[in-house]
This record gives structure tokens, C-alpha cells and sequence, in this order.
């Protein structure tokens, strides 16, 4: 490369000189010409320019020099007539090193050098007519350079400054930061462009400590810059929002890198408080036990982040494969049933007589419809709000974040979101309890109310129900007699129970860590962050791909049951689906109390609208996030 | 009840309006581009291109065809044209232009009826790629810049350095370091001469982008024991500010 870039400049150089000589040497014999009395020309021979500029510099180092193969006039080019040259009539002009130094010249037009101290080549290359390759490495010579102006006590001693002095050509020497001829300048201290300072500075940090090859080579973790980005601060910086999280400088510095057993380093556990300080307030000193970019893969440093991310991987794929192969069998068996139906011309009749089977009766009271469409809405804000953070790489993370108004308005929509459900939560919970010990009776019966047909709770039946679906999916059996809640029902309704402890657990903490660091110390906030996004994996692809396929998609309720939204079905629907339940109604004479009016055709619209759009938006985040997943 | 009432609805006209009339009374100057200041200059009859820098400043480097009337001037001592109708378009050499929007607005006020600003100034001017002249080029040297804290450990040495702080006398006047000492970089060219030579000197500008040529121009007349303040006032503020009081800030303006 260095050769064919000094072939360039000698063919570049070598024409224009060469005819630059001419017409120099082609101007003396007219001007020796017409020369008359008195002008100071020699008066034979061509004139050479140490004639009149004799100096050490010019006769004995300039031809040592790296330009020495040139010669004064590539780049005095503009002499040329040497009769005004020598009477002083023409000053000579400022000369252009673009003409051969064509790609600095064009980075340079953004050094800040230039722009507001109007610095010139010859200002940083003083010694131009004495220019010789660096004693020493590049490096070094960039590193002595910039310290004439720039002492940077700091960075001589730090680990980087070291290592360059030491001959490390790995290591960041000045430019290799903040450019060689394009210096940019972010005055951190003044806080002026948070963002693009950040943004700057980790993004130079990353270019080296990115690099596994190079890591490995000087004894550094390879993955320090991979498990960084996995973190709450890493990932905001990575969706594109980085001024207000922790960039590579703010916790390291940009000059003082030393490694964390150095007392003067900021990472030593003495400095830790101040460091975090910085931009965390109020926490217990046992805040910064914190991993900063920790490796959950590494079993013997990390154990319980790497056992929390083993269970919580083992919980999301035997979760999926369980739902999924059991939506998938039942699929199957709708499908299949219908076909054969259709091909014997076969039409069920309705079980339940007459105009009846279409009375509307009332599953859901508006109270928990509206509870269902808060949650709806809350978990949509969480997961919108959410998801771009976990997969920050992803192409849709970006867009997404930018609608919400950048990070931070996402993450407070998140917490707002995140609230709303929590308290959502905690009433369903008091409801619940308020079924099981209902006022009045304490806590007498309570286990028939909990095992009873009316509760969302697990009993046996639910158990021979699971199997016997089964047994109905190959063909085995009859399908099972649903009561009021079937099996999966309750699953759903119970595993917000389980979810909601982990994720709100962990969302709390993480929401306010340092309110938490009083509670744990800070490499909890590690395992928090960990359960919180693997959590909400779970929840948002069980609910957009188990919950909305037994819900709506089945091809008995396709495209959409809107029943959760009117809070009503039919008579008939009952009695087919939930057989027990219709039989205990009757029994007990409760049919005439569940009957209700139609709903109307606005209730209907809404429930439509409101539906379809939550189902659409479901699926196509469930397969955005799918297609995350399988592309990483 | 309906007191407090009251004073909600007072404090939200209170928080409404001075937004609007702050933006009302501020004289909105134009600006032009420097591509379309290029242009114009080309013109048979170009405008009046005015770099609002110091003398020193200026004269070391500005737009070929461009005036030097350093800001004080423009309200002080500088006539314009006698045409009132002529272009005249400021420009200095900080992307905030303030200088030459301070500049335009005293045209302005002065009656000069087409005042621009250069968008961006003279480093959007070097950017656009358009070149500058030097009318008297200041030698460059290599003069060390010094970070807060090592001044601020120079200084509670007792035999610390002279303070020359270059800001204008309305920004010194605001706050200004302890002990330092205020020449405007306006002024520097006539009363170096008034500076001890047997002295280490520290040059402290607004944000450290000016101290440089100060600090040259001062090497270049003898003054070898110089150094700059990195980042200038601001970035000392910025360290006073995380809990550094060694060698406070004085307020002149609240004393």
C-alpha cells in the first residue's frame, strides 16, 4: 500500500517538475537575455537555488529529508519567473502540500486544528525541509508530537501511553482516538454534545477493544465490548440514544485507562462510589458490585448469572416446545375434523334447541373486559417500549425508538406502563382472594372455592383433561368436557401470577437500583436485568403466538373471539364448549340470570376494531421478534 | 379556594408569555450560507464582508476581501458606508456566531437596513472548503496547555503564574478567577507591552479555542514562559463545579 501510494506521488510529482524545471531553466536565457545593467542575474550557467539560499538546512538536511527527491520547486512552484523572484517585486505564495497530499487535505478541512486555530501543515511539521521517518514507531512519533502542545500527564502513564511508549503497536496513541488529520474535538467537560461526545468516544473505544484478535494478543477479555453492549447501558447506546447512559469513557475516563487493581484507576474498588457517583445518587456503597459487562458465560466467575440464564433458557424451550407442538396437534385436529365433515356432508346440529342456542348470555362483566383492555394496552406500551431495548441491533429497534421519542421517553413510558399493571395486578389479586375468603364466611370452604369448577386454580381434572386432549388429538378419544375454565385458561390466567413476580420484580428493582443496592448488593441488578428480558421474551411470544392461536386463531373462532370484548357469547357456544358449565347452569336454574342483550352494533365495532388491531400488532411483533432471534 | 385558583392560572400566563417576548425582542439577524457568501463575493459589487475577531485574530487569518472591525468597534468606533442600503454580512470564528450576531444587531440598531450573519462562521467557511489569507501570520509554537487541575495545584503553591484572562469585560466581569487579569484579546495588540516578562503566564480565554493565538502572538514578542487553560473559563467552571474549590471564582457582578 505505502509503496504504491509513494509510486503514485512520484509519477504525480515527477511530470510537473520536470516541466516546471524547464520552463524555469527555458526562462533564464531570456531573462539573461534582457538582462540589462545593473539586474542581479548571473550571468551564465542556469541558476541554482542555493546559489542565494545557502543554508545548512537546504544543502545538507533537505536532501536527507523524505522530500529530498524533489526539488525545490515542487512545491516553490509558483516562482517562476525568477527575475521578479529576485528583485522581491513577487512574494512567493503560500504552497499547497494537497497537491501531492491529496487525502490528508480532504480530512483535514475537519481538523479542528485547522477550523479554529487555522493551522497550517507546516505549524504541526515544523522541521519540513528536515522531515525524516519517525525515530521509533509511528506512534511515538504521533505521541511526541501532540505532547509539545497537549502535556497530558494523565495519559503518558496511563496503560495506553505506556504501552506506545514501550513500543506497542497495538496500543491507542493519540490519533488513534481522536484522528490524525481529521481531529475532532468533544470538550466532555463542558457537556456540550453529550451524545455525539459519547457516541464518539465509545464508538473509538470499541474499534480496538472490539477487535477478539487483537484482545486476545495483549491479555485483554475479548468479550469486554460484547457483554458491555448487553447491558442496561450498552443497549441504550446502542439503539442510538447514548446521552444519558454510561459510554466506555464515563466509567474508564478517556485518559486515564489503567486496570482496576491500579489505586489511581477510576475502576479501582476504592474509586468505584465516586465513579458511579458521577451519575448515580442516594445508593448503599455495595451499589457498585454492579458488573459493568459481565460474562454470563463464563460459569466460574459469573455463576449465578450463568444459572439464571440456563434455567431461564431451559424455562422459554420447554415452555414453547410444549404450547407449540400442543397448538400445533390441535390445529391439526380441528382441521382435519372439519374436512371430514365437509367431505361426508355432514352438519352438526346445534346442541342446544331452537332459538335459545343464539340467546346472548354474559361470560365476562364490564369490569373485567375493562380489566382486559388496560392490560392489553399496558403490555403492548411494555413490550413496544421494551423490545427495541433487548434487541437494540435489530432494524425495527431504532424507527421504534425514535417513535416513543428517543430512550428515555420510551423507558418512562415503560415505567408508567409498568405501574398500570402492577397495580392492575395487585387488584386481581385481592379479587382473587376476595373469592376465596368472601366476607362473611372467612375462611370456611375455601378449599372447595379453590378447587371448585368457578376457579381459575389447577385441580385434578384439569390434569385428566390435558391428557384426554391428547388422547382426542391422535384420535383417541372423545374431546374433554370443559367447565367454566379449561385447563389452558387457567394456565394463562396463572402464569401472569408467575410473571408478573420475576419481570415486576425485576422491573422494580431495576427501575430504581439505587433504592435496590439497600436491599442487594448491585450484581443482583446483573441477575434482575438478566430475568427481566428473558421473562419478557417469554411473555410476549407465549401471548402472541399460545395465547392469540387458542384464543382466536383456532379455526373454530377465526379470526377473532370477541367475546373477552363484549364480555358475551352465545348460548349454543357454551354449551358446546363448556358442556359442564351448561349443565351445572341448568341444573341449578341460573341460565334465565346469565341472559343478556344482544350487544350492539357499536360494541361490536369497537370490539372489532380494538381486537384486530391488538391481534395484527401481536403477530407482527411476534414475528419481528422471531426473525430476530433465528437471524442472530 | 379560588385564591389559589388564581395564582395557578397567574403562574401559568407568568410561564407562558416571556417565551413568546423574549424571541419577540431579540432582533432576528438573517443569515446567509458561506457557499452564497462566496458567490456574492464574486459579484461586481460584492457586500461588505466584515470578520468581527480581534485585530490579532483577523490579521492572521480571514476571508480573502473581508474587513476587520472587532466587535467593540462596530458600536465604538466604526463609521460603515454611507450607503445604508449596502449588504453587509458579519461573520466570526465560532459555529455560534455569536460575535457577529452581536455585530449585525448594532448595524441593525445603527440603521444599515441589508445585515447577514455567515451561518456557521469561519469554520464553516474552511469547511465548505473556500480558503482563507493572512494579512500578518503569527509563528505558531508549540505552547503546552494546561488542565484545571494542574493549575489549580500551580496556583495553591503560592509563586503561581500571572492569570491573563483574554475574555471580553463584560464576561470577565460575570466571574472570573481569582487574582487573574483582564486584557481582551481586542485590546492585547496595544498594551502587551504593559506585561511582566519575569513572569509564567497563563492565558485563559471563554472555551479554550482563542487562548492559542493569544498565547503565540505574546511568544512570538518575547513571552517564552506561556501556557493556555485548557477548555478555558468553562472547562474551569466545569471543574469547580464537581467539588474543586481551591482557587474559588469571583462574582465581581454580585459583589
Amino acid at each position: 500500500m505505502a509503496s504504491r501510494r509513494q509510486l503514485r506521488i512520484e509519477t504525480s510529482l515527477v511530470i510537473p517538475l520536470f516541466l516546471s524545471v524547464l520552463f524555469f531553466l527555458g526562462n533564464l536565457p531570456s531573462a539573461h537575455g534582457s538582462a540589462g545593467p545593473g539586474q542581479p542575474l548571473p550571468s551564465e550557467g542556469p541558476v541554482n537555488c542555493l546559489d542565494c539560499h545557502d543554508h545548512f538546512l537546504y544543502r545538507k538536511a533537505f536532501p536527507e529529508s523524505v522530500h529530498g527527491s524533489l526539488g525545490c520547486l515542487s512545491c516553490h512552484g509558483a516562482i517562476i519567473d525568477l527575475e521578479k523572484h529576485m528583485t522581491g517585486l513577487k512574494k512567493p505564495e503560500l504552497l499547497s502540500c494537497a497537491r501531492c497530499h491529496e487525502e490528508i487535505a480532504a480530512s483535514y478541512v475537519k481538523n479542528y486544528h485547522y477550523l479554529y486555530q487555522d493551522f497550517r501543515c507546516t505549524d504541526c511539521h515544523r522541521d519540513i525541509h528536515a522531515v525524516r521517518p519517525p525515530e521509533g514507531s509511528q506512534k511515538q512519533a504521533v505521541l511526541k508530537k501532540c505532547t509539545e502542545c497537549h502535556g497530558n500527564d494523565e495519559y503518558a502513564v496511563s496503560g495506553h501511553g505506556l504501552a506506545v511508549l514501550e513500543g506497542n503497536e497495538d496500543a491507542a496513541t493519540c490519533s488513534d482516538c481522536h484522528g490524525l488529520h481529521n481531529t475532532r474535538v468533544y470538550h466532555t467537560a463542558q457537556d456540550l454534545y453529550p451524545a455525539e461526545a459519547r457516541e464518539f468516544y465509545s464508538r473509538t473505544c470499541i474499534h480496538c477493544h472490539g477487535d477478539r484478535d487483537m484482545m486476545k494478543r495483549n491479555n485483554l477479555s475479548p468479550d469486554v465490548v460484547r457483554f458491555y453492549e448487553l447491558t442496561y447501558h450498552g443497549k441504550v447506546q446502542g439503539v442510538g440514544d447514548p446521552s444519558r447512559v454510561a459510554g466506555c469513557a464515563d466509567c474508564h475516563t478517556s485518559h486515564n485507562i489503567l486496570p482496576k487493581d491500579n489505586p489511581a484507576s477510576t475502576i479501582h474498588p476504592d474509586n468505584l462510589a465516586a465513579n458511579c457517583g458521577k451519575c448515580h445518587t442516594g445508593f448503599h456503597p455495595r451499589f457498585v458490585e454492579y458488573k459493568a459487562h459481565p460474562d454470563f458465560t463464563n460459569r466460574r466467575e459469573y455463576p449465578s448469572l450463568f444459572w439464571t440464564k440456563v434455567f431461564m433458557e431451559a424455562l422459554l424451550v420447554v415452555t414453547f416446545l410444549f404450547f407449540w407442538i400442543h397448538t400445533a396437534l390441535w390445529w391439526r385436529k380441528t382441521y382435519w375434523d372439519k374436512h371430514d365433515l365437509e367431505r361426508r356432508g355432514v352438519i352438526p346440529g346445534p346442541p342446544v334447541a331452537g332459538s335459545e342456542g343464539i340467546q346472548s348470555i354474559r361470560r365476562f362483566s364490564s369490569l373485567e373486559v375493562s380489566l382486559h383492555v388496560i392490560l392489553v394496552l399496558s403490555f403492548f406500551t411494555l413490550v413496544l417500549t421494551g423490545f427495541p431495548l433487548k434487541y437494540y441491533d435489530a432494524g425495527w429497534a431504532k424507527p421504534l425508538v425514535r417513535f416513543w421519542g428517543g430512550a428515555h421517553k420510551a423507558g418512562l413510558w415503560h415505567r408508567g406502563a409498568a405501574i398500570v399493571l402492577i397495580v392492575l395486578f395487585l387488584y386481581v389479586l385481592v379479587r382473587s382472594l376476595r373469592y376465596l375468603f368472601p366476607e362473611g364466611r372467612g375462611t370456611r370452604d375455601w378449599k372447595e372455592r379453590l378447587f371448585g369448577p368457578d376457579s381459575l386454580f389447577p385441580n385434578r381434572k384439569d390434569g385428566k383433561d390435558l391428557k384426554a386432549m391428547f388422547r382426542w388429538f391422535f384420535n383417541r378419544g372423545e374431546r374433554p368436557r370443559f367447565d367454566r375454565w379449561s385447563y389452558w385458561e387457567k394456565f394463562d390466567f396463572l402464569a401472569v401470577f408467575w410473571g408478573m413476580t420475576i419481570i415486576g420484580g425485576s422491573g422494580i428493582f431495576l427501575m430504581v437500583p439505587e433504592w435496590t443496592s439497600y436491599l442487594f448488593p448491585g450484581w443482583v441488578l446483573n441477575i434482575a436485568a438478566l430475568l427481566h428480558s428473558e421473562e419478557a421474551l417469554l411473555a410476549a411470544l407465549f401471548i402472541f403466538t399460545v395465547h392469540f392461536f387458542n384464543t382466536h386463531l383456532i379455526p373454530t373462532k377465526f379470526p377473532m373471539d370477541r367475546t373477552i370484548f363484549t364480555g358475551r357469547y352465545y348460548l349454543k357456544e357454551m354449551a358446546e364448549e363448556r358442556p359442564l358449565e351448561y349443565e351445572r347452569m341448568k341444573k341449578d336454574d341460573r341460565i334465565e340470570s346469565l341472559k343478556e342483550k344482544h350487544p350492539s352494533i357499536w360494541a361490536k365495532l369497537l370490539a372489532a376494531s380494538f381486537g384486530y388491531t391488538g391481534l395484527l400488532l401481536g403477530l407482527s411483533l411476534a414475528a419481528l421478534i422471531l426473525w430476530t432471534i433465528v437471524r442472530t | 379556594m379560588k385564591r389559589t385558583l388564581v395564582l395557578i392560572v397567574l403562574a401559568f400566563l407568568v410561564a407562558a408569555v416571556p417565551e413568546k417576548s423574549f424571541s419577540q425582542e431579540e432582533a432576528v439577524v438573517p443569515e446567509v450560507a458561506p457557499a452564497e457568501v462566496y458567490r456574492k463575493m464574486a459579484e461586481g459589487t460584492p457586500p461588505l464582508l466584515i470578520d468581527t475577531m480581534s485585530l490579532i485574530e483577523c490579521r492572521d487569518h480571514r476571508i480573502p476581501g473581508s474587513r476587520c472591525v472587532p466587535v467593540p468597534d462596530v458600536a465604538e468606533r466604526w463609521k460603515g458606508p454611507e450607503d445604508k442600503g449596502r449588504e453587509i454580512i458579519f461573520y466570526c470564528e465560532s459555529p455560534w456566531c455569536l460575535r457577529s450576531r452581536r455585530a449585525a444587531e448594532t448595524a441593525l440598531e445603527r440603521g444599515f437596513q441589508k445585515v447577514f450573519v455567515m451561518t456557521g462562521g469561519l469554520p464553516a467557511w474552511k469547511e465548505a472548503g473556500y480558503d482563507v489569507f493572512s494579512e500578518k501570520r503569527i509563528p505558531r509554537v508549540g505552547i503546552v496547555s494546561i488542565k484545571p487541575a494542574f493549575l489549580s495545584q500551580w496556583l495553591s503553591g503560592g509563586n503561581g503564574p500571572l492569570l491573563l484572562d483574554i475574555r471580553t469585560p463584560g464576561e470577565f466581569e460575570e466571574d472570573h478567577m481569582a487574582d487573574s487579569v483582564n486584557v481582551p484579546f481586542e485590546i492585547l495588540h496595544q498594551v502587551w507591552r504593559d506585561l511582566p516578562m519575569d513572569r509564567p503566564i497563563v492565558v485563559i480565554d471563554d472555551r479554550g479555542h482563542r487562548s492559542f493565538l493569544a498565547a503565540c502572538y505574546l511568544f512570538e514578542r518575547g513571552f517564552v514562559d506561556i501556557r493556555r487553560l485548557f477548555g478555558g473559563m468553562s472547562n474551569w467552571k466545569a471543574y469547580q463545579s464537581k467539588g474543586n474549590q481551591n482557587h474559588g471564582i469571583e462574582k465581581t457582578a454580585e459583589n
